[in-house]
């Protein structure tokens, strides 16, 4: 497996491949997170990201639920993804 | 590599410790609504898993442990070990957070007992072992929080000398390990000064218990309960005035009332205590005078901030505080305890 390649698997047996940008762990809400891409993007050519909560224990994504944790994770995208790494 | 390493703090001082791909991206969308619920199985790649059990506060061990394992040794060689039961306790479970640039403030560092938990803020060579210092002598019990010299439970006291005590410590110590930053200045004056009437041996037992009252006792042998207590008041007076952020004037009335008071209560104490050495032939009449000039230090004492000691108290001052105590007759039978 690529250090880098995350694949998910729905219900109905599809699976897909996405491109991880960012991992974190968030002090406050002591929850660890990763950020990905399927590397798509929309007709202005902006790339489509996601992200979701990482539970380690059972291996498991969850939704992010409140606004402040979007809003963290967007303020580091913005902060980092422009630096011309 | 493929992945490194970010440690961020949000404007509210959030931290955030991960990991990010070298990946250019011009524009983004983040979509909020993407829902990974249904997913019934997740591929993770080994690498992430690791680097998720980071210990946020292990990043900051792994960069301020040579300091930690510097402070510790030190006490160690200095002190006995009954003097050190809260630093072993909590030198355990210490936790450091490593804010250094990151948030906009004038602050070196903090300690918080409750938390056992150390924050730097800028340059944190200036300020670890400061902070170590507060650890090694902080508990909390009986939902009051001691550190050294201060106490903060209903009632708060003793703050101004114990970092006045605390910076002293750090510069006797760690002096030859960094240069300091000029912090606290007219606190370790005073400190010091305390400290020549209590003794080295007996200011620094009393500070790393976090024992006030120890300290407290060994002040009483010279001054009123009364005295004592409004000497550590008028520190924390003093202290506050000069900490707080509208306080640059050092000369303002208020500063030097508490500065006059201060000293006077000082150098009174240290009278008392002389005539006590006097009269037990532990110091000679003819060795009064060079025994005051090496209490007063006039050299050091008046080499404060502005000059503003000189303005409230004078080498005079002693000595006519010395022979008023002498005429009292304020003899060992008649101490104040």
């Amino acid at each position: 497996m690529k250090d880098n390649i995350l694949k998910l698997t729905d219900n109905l047996g599809n699976t897909k491949e996405y491109e991880i940008l960012m991992t974190l762990k968030m002090e406050e809400t002591n929850k660890n997170y990763i950020i990905y891409t399927d590397n798509t993007s929309d007709l202005d050519g902006i790339l489509n990201i996601y992200a979701s909560i990482y539970n380690i224990e059972n291996n498991k994504l969850e939704d992010i639920k409140t606004d402040r944790e979007w809003d963290i994770i967007h303020e580091l995208l913005e902060r980092n993804m422009n630096k011309g790494k | 590599m493929m992945f490194e390493d970010i440690l961020y703090a949000t404007k509210d001082g959030l931290l955030i410790v991960g990991a990010i791909a070298k990946k250019k991206i011009a524009a983004f969308k983040l979509n909020r609504k993407f829902s990974v619920e249904n997913m019934r199985d997740v591929q993770m790649p080994p690498q992430v898993r690791t680097s998720c059990y980071v210990d946020l506060y292990e990043l900051s061990r792994r960069k301020f442990g040579d300091a930690i394992a510097n402070f510790s040794r030190i006490l160690e060689r200095k002190f006995i070990g009954k003097d050190l039961t809260y630093f072993y306790k909590n030198i355990k479970t210490l936790k450091i957070k490593d804010l250094v640039g990151r948030v906009k403030t004038n602050i070196l560092g903090s300690y918080y007992v409750g938390h056992n938990e150390i924050i730097l803020y800028n340059d944190y060579l200036k300020s670890i072992y400061h902070e170590l210092f507060h650890m090694a002598s902080s508990c909390y019990r009986d939902d009051v929080y001691y550190s050294g010299f201060s106490q903060n439970g209903e009632h708060d006291i003793g703050r101004g000398l114990n970092e006045g005590y605390t910076e002293l410590l750090t510069r006797r110590y760690f002096g030859g390990f960094v240069d300091f930053v000029p912090a606290y200045e007219e606190e370790v004056r005073i400190a010091k000064y305390i400290e020549k009437i209590v003794g080295q041996f007996k200011m620094e037992s009393c500070y790393l218990r976090a024992n006030l009252i120890g300290l407290i006792r060994e002040l009483r042998f010279y001054l009123t309960e009364t005295e004592v207590t409004d000497l550590i008041t008028d520190i924390d007076k003093m202290h506050y005035l000069n900490n707080s952020d509208n306080s640059q004037d050092y000369s303002s009335l208020l500063h030097l009332e508490y500065l006059k008071n201060i000293y006077f209560t000082i150098f009174r104490a240290y009278a008392r205590k002389l005539c006590f050495e006097i009269e037990d032939r532990i110091v000679m009449e003819s060795a009064i005078d060079t025994e005051i000039k090496k209490f007063v230090e006039e050299d050091y004492i008046f080499s404060d901030i502005d000059g503003v000691v000189k303005e409230v108290i004078s080498i005079e001052d002693f000595y006519d505080i010395f022979d008023e105590e002498l005429d009292k007759n304020n003899m060992r039978n008649s101490r104040y305890y």
